[in-house]
């Protein structure tokens, strides 16, 4: 009944244009583009994975882009100014990280909590940024360049697949327990006889551990650094993608960061403008409508006092020793 | 656990003035208390008794919407009107002319005496004078207080910050206060002159009054009639010398 | 260095320090009374000097009207934050931060996306005129105002919240809210009051940044709002007195390490104040121990 040109123009809208726009847009991901997010996605996830440890822990820091940062720079520091070779960077990466992590416990986490662990990391993670700005030893604000771009969709796909494994085991170790137990309440887990203080330190250190690992991916990714990329920014993509996936598993961060890389890929350009945007509006959402987390399984389980209990009762008990009757 | 209903002259004529009907407390999934049913009438002082942990202060807490009660109803009859306040919010109900006196918190630490009392009135009376009128009259029933006027409540003993706690309760003109557990931390001599208090307002001012006690003496001593928890739910209830003589008493603090 | 640069840096110290005051002491209405980190707060600065830039855009020359519109614009912007991200999310401190901070990221965002991202140039409301006081230091009417408009939003605030029916409800919210709701007070309607207020303030410290350096850009907030943080930390949260005096130190040791160092130290000299402090002394130079401290 309607002829087509009556369709085309149905509200004045010219629907045949925005069909071969976004038909352009679709024909111009190639294989080899979409590898690239996916490789990009990946590096990401295991610098996620390292804030997602901390939170896990009830470490809620906001500056986890200056831990990316310090593992980011003595990865660049490593590689250019004394040729240290990638597959041998890595694991002194994810050293740097450790002790960074550690440095980051004794300085902050272990005297501070909540609303002030916050806001501390995100001041250090600031701060660090102006003293690399700095810093002409460290390219003040040019940065480092030179990195050999090292992290080819093999490389990046073994690194996350161990770290993959990595975590899956922790999560299943007594160690999970504690984080779990610290998190939830650590004067009940304290009490119960789990070491709050050792379990923290656990925390930073893993989580910077794999943040060591994951910065130096993302260095020998993007091959030249520069300071103001470790700033609120990052700190808000890393925190999203922990967020929305929830933190009763590492799996969340898998999809949350997932989300984050894919779905503003969806629907426009890539204007960073416009993804901030939506990120921005997405956390409110997420936030005021599910709070534990997008998965449908993240919804946190509600616990009872009993729960607790027993958590921090596995959790303090020596391996192998059976906990009393339940 | 089952719920014995008192036959009492006034309840029967209908002067009930806060009816709680199967009232049940959750914090998340454990339950506080649950099936808690009683009545406070014109003119009565009724004591809530029990154990520690029995469920008093939540039944309390809930009545006055601090805690949303999880089911039942609770009604408040103010003289002319009925209400459902189960659900109400917590500052209506204030407005309704119903005070309550914690047990922790009693008094706004860094506020002074004075300021503790005006607060009690200052965003229910009609206007800013009228509040500092009752401030003035409160002043005048509570010389300990009057003494301290201008010091921070923080300041205050035990016993002078319940004193503060009640002054302020008083503020509001109320024609119901629910007092959680007033005694504690206080010496005999200030817990005697706390409960005679509380009867001189009973009496006089012609406020009604539901206490929730540990000191069961005490309690039983000053009120009509009394009910007694256990873990959770009303055990018995009955006329307050009655509960005193009875058997029934030692058994639901001594448990079984 | 002369005496006369050493004055003049101090007094330049305290214009600024007197904008840093302004906004923490915005900040801890909400946050030391309320408990609630609006991280959007910086945003709101933002809003307020775009407010005002709007009415220059549409033609109409006045400063001060283009005020009266950015504060009553980041006003809104408060009020909105309050009731979409703060009150379904009450007594969820940690996701009430996220989603203020979600908030913000998203105002900057479209505020850069609609504007292009380009700083924009903000009309001085007067040409600031110098007058040479003990002999070779200049000081500027501007900074003056500055000055005099800090003390007299700090002088406000302590009166408000002393002698104002809403200004107690605020504080004997931030001592017990349940002692409030048995008193009759509305929370949901004290707690809009509250960031209304905020808002306002909020946007002041947007227009006067804005007027001050000449210009501003989206993302003006991140570095104004976390230096209200930090004054906020250092002098104890909930204390309107000591953030003016916080502030005001602030910005002279600043002013003094940009004089003395050059300009890369200037941000440094909050954050290691900071993190000291919270070593040091957690609930900051004039709090007390516990989160929510003194309120005047």
């Amino acid at each position: 009944m309607d002829s087509p040109e009556a369709i085309q123009h149905f509200l004045g809208i010219d629907w045949e244009a925005t069909w071969r726009d976004l038909a352009l847009h679709y024909s111009s991901i190639t294989w080899a583009f979409v590898l690239d997010i996916v490789v990009d996605y990946g590096v990401y996830l295991v610098s996620a994975f390292g804030l997602f440890i901390l939170f896990a822990a009830g470490q809620y820091s906001l500056g986890h882009a200056g831990l990316v940062g310090i593992a980011a720079y003595s990865t660049a520091v490593m590689v250019v100014k004394f040729g240290v070779p990638f597959w041998l960077s890595l694991p002194l990466s994810g050293l740097a990280g450790l002790l960074a992590g550690i440095i980051y416990y004794y300085l902050l986490g272990a005297r501070l909590s909540g609303f002030y662990l916050a806001i501390a990391t995100f001041a250090v993670s600031e701060a660090l940024v102006t003293l690399w700005l700095s810093t002409d030893y460290l390219g003040g604000a040019l940065g480092m360049h030179g990195i050999p771009l090292a992290s080819q969709w093999h490389t990046v796909l073994i690194v996350v697949a161990i770290v993959i494994f990595g975590l899956w085991r922790l999560q299943k170790s007594r160690f999970w327990l504690s984080f779990l137990a610290i998190r939830e309440s650590p004067i009940v887990a304290g009490a119960m006889g789990v070491n709050v203080a050792g379990t923290r330190m656990l925390a930073w250190g893993i989580g910077g551990f794999i943040t060591g690992i994951g910065g130096n991916l993302w260095a020998h990714r993007v091959t030249i650094i520069a300071p103001p990329e470790f700033s609120l920014n990052l700190t808000f993509i890393l925190l999203l993608g922990v967020l929305l996936g929830g933190l009763r598993t590492f799996w969340g961060t898998v999809a949350g960061g997932a989300f984050v890389y894919f779905v503003p890929w969806l629907t426009t350009t890539d204007e960073p403008r416009y993804r901030l945007m939506l990120y921005g509006l997405t956390i409110v959402l997420v936030l005021v409508f599910r709070p534990g987390g997008l998965l449908p399984v993240g919804a946190p389980k509600k616990r009872t006092v009993e729960d607790l209990r027993r958590i921090a009762e596995q959790a303090a008990a020596p391996p192998g020793a059976k906990t009393g009757g339940d | 656990m089952t719920n014995v209903a008192v036959e009492n002259q006034a309840e029967v004529a209908g002067h009930a003035v806060l009816t709680v009907d199967k009232l049940e407390v959750r914090y998340g999934p454990v339950v506080a208390a649950t099936d808690v049913s009683l009545t406070v009438n014109r003119g009565e002082i009724v004591a809530l008794l029990g154990p520690n942990g029995a469920g008093k202060t939540s039944v309390l807490k809930s009545i006055m919407g601090l805690v949303p009660p999880a089911s039942g109803t609770v009604t408040f009859f103010d003289g002319t009107q009925t209400h459902q306040i189960a659900r109400m919010e917590t500052h209506d109900m204030a407005r309704l002319g119903i005070a309550n006196v914690p047990s922790a918190q009693v008094v706004l630490p860094r506020m002074t005496v004075e300021e503790n009392l005006l607060v009690g009135a200052l965003f229910l009376a009609p206007n800013t004078k009228i509040a500092r009128g009752k401030v003035i009259e409160l002043f005048d029933r509570f010389p300990i207080l009057a003494a301290r006027r201008k010091q921070f409540a923080s300041s205050l003993s035990g016993g002078e910050q319940r004193q503060l706690a009640i002054a302020r309760g008083l503020m509001s003109d109320p024609k119901l206060m629910l007092l959680d557990e007033p005694s504690l931390g206080l010496s005999p001599i200030l817990l005697k002159s706390i409960f005679e208090m509380l009867q001189k307002i009973n009496r006089e001012d012609g406020v009604d009054i539901l206490i929730v006690e540990q000191n069961v003496n005490k309690a039983l001593e000053i009120s009509d009639r009394a009910y007694v928890m256990r873990i959770g739910g009303i055990e018995f209830s009955g006329n307050s010398a009655d509960v005193a003589e009875g058997e029934r008493l030692k058994d639901a603090y001594l448990g079984s | 260095m002369t005496a006369g640069y050493f004055t003049e840096l101090i007094f330049i110290g305290i214009a600024t320090g007197a904008l840093y005051a302004i906004v923490a002491i915005g900040f801890n209405l909400v946050f030391g009374t309320m408990n609630v980190l609006n991280l959007a707060h910086g945003a709101t600065m933002m809003v307020g000097s775009y407010g005002l830039l709007l009415v220059f855009y549409v033609g109409l020359d006045n400063f001060w009207l283009a005020a009266i519109v950015g504060m009553v614009l980041a006003t809104i912007t408060g009020l909105m934050i309050e009731r979409l991200t703060v009150r379904p999310l009450r007594g969820h401190w940690w996701n009430t931060k996220i989603a203020t901070l979600g908030a913000a990221v998203f105002l900057e965002n479209l505020v850069q996306v609609i504007t292009n991202g380009h700083p924009q140039n903000v009309p001085r409301p007067f040409d600031p005129t110098y007058y040479a006081i003990f002999g070779s230091f200049e000081v500027s009417d501007f900074q003056v105002l500055l000055i005099v408009v800090s003390v007299g939003v700090m002088l406000g605030m302590v009166w408000f919240l002393k002698e104002t029916k809403w200004g107690r409800a605020i504080r004997v919210l931030a001592q017990s809210p349940d002692i409030a709701k048995c008193i009759g007070i509305n929370i949901n309607r004290i707690t809009i009051i509250g960031f209304g207020i905020s808002g306002a303030l909020a946007g002041l410290a947007g227009i006067l940044n804005a007027a001050t350096f000449g210009s501003t850009y989206p993302f003006v907030g991140l570095l104004l709002g976390l230096k209200g943080i930090v004054v906020l930390i250092v002098a104890g949260i909930g204390n309107m007195r000591g953030a003016l005096y916080v502030g005001m130190v602030l910005g002279v040791v600043e002013t003094m390490a940009v004089g003395l160092g050059g300009s890369t130290y200037r941000d440094l000299v909050a954050y290691v104040a900071m993190v000291l402090i919270l070593l040091v002394r957690p609930h900051g130079l004039f709090g007390e121990e516990g989160r929510v401290v003194r309120e005047v």
